[in-house]
């Protein structure tokens, strides 16, 4: 593009067009978090299941511990990936903005667990997927994250309702939804878009 | 009565960086010359015209010690590029949005 010669009136429009459409449409997101914290989160509720409902273990619960090495290797990741962009969209903004926002109140709810009550921590910790998972998706323009959320919203309101160690395998069902398949159809999607 | 095309957009490079700023928060000088096609020196010539209008704000630093140039539009340079696309769409006789 060096052409300086005087433009014509559709050049200019094709020129826009162009440029516009090049910098969309293209799936930035490789969905490598969202399979990492949905297998992990998917991993863990069954081991906690498998270790309350299977064997006399005091403390099953601990395999929980795996989230805050995960939270840690989360943030190198986004770290990195922030230090190799050379474009910065409103949609990239918008993202940081909504899953720090979901963290933040992960902790919190984390945080306030004994205060809640344990039969209804999960439930909500699913509630939180959904907003996440359903408005990423919207941003995206990714169907199956939206479909993935607005499916932990209705295994939510379902695990209201059922004991804590049944809420343990809806949990892990939830991340399936939200995260897991998503995350997975994310990855493909994009491999296709960067080949 | 037609309005005039801003001299400053109506050229081909000056017109494609300003729409692809236009549809990003901001962006690196290296990923502007390979959306553009164009070369490192005119393209630094044309970002340099578009920073004196008051277009775009340019900001250079470094990045893993590399010189970096990061690229973003200015509310005037939105102005520009609006008020551009609307004297466009009159000589195209576009109905407008």
């Amino acid at each position: 593009m060096e052409n300086q010669a005087p433009l014509r009136q559709e050049e200019s429009l094709r020129i826009i067009q162009q440029m516009i459409e090049t910098s969309k449409n293209s799936l930035r997101d490789d969905g490598t978090l969202y399979l990492l914290w949905g297998w992990l989160v998917f991993l863990s509720s069954i081991g906690h299941y498998a270790l309350m409902a299977h064997t006399s273990y005091a403390h099953p619960y601990m395999v929980w511990l795996s989230m805050p090495l995960a939270g840690i290797f989360t943030g190198i990741y986004v770290a990195r990936m922030s230090r190799k962009a050379r474009v910065r969209t409103l949609v990239d903004e918008f993202m940081m903005y909504l899953w720090t926002a979901f963290i933040i109140s992960m902790i919190s709810l984390m945080w306030l667990m004994p205060k809640i009550g344990y039969a209804k921590t999960f439930p909500l910790v699913m509630i939180l997927y959904a907003i996440g998972t359903f408005v990423s998706g919207g941003a995206l323009r990714f169907k199956p994250l939206m479909v993935g959320g607005a499916l932990n919203w209705a295994i939510a309101l379902f695990a209201f309702y059922r004991p804590f160690q049944e809420q343990l395998l809806l949990l892990a069902l939830a991340v399936a939804c939200s995260y897991i398949i998503p995350g997975h159809w994310l990855k493909i999607t994009h491999k296709k878009q960067h080949v | 009565m037609f309005e005039e095309l801003d001299p400053l957009l109506h050229s081909q490079l000056r017109l494609a960086v300003m729409s692809l700023l236009i549809s990003v928060r901001e962006a690196e000088f290296t990923y502007i010359k390979e959306k553009t096609q164009a070369t490192a020196g005119n393209l630094s010539v044309q970002i340099s015209k578009l920073k004196e209008a008051g277009y775009i704000e340019v900001e250079k630093g470094f990045k893993d010690n590399f010189p970096q140039t990061l690229c973003r539009i200015s509310p005037k340079g939105i102005e520009a590029f609006e008020k551009y696309v609307k004297a466009l769409q009159q000589y195209l006789n576009l109905p407008k949005p």
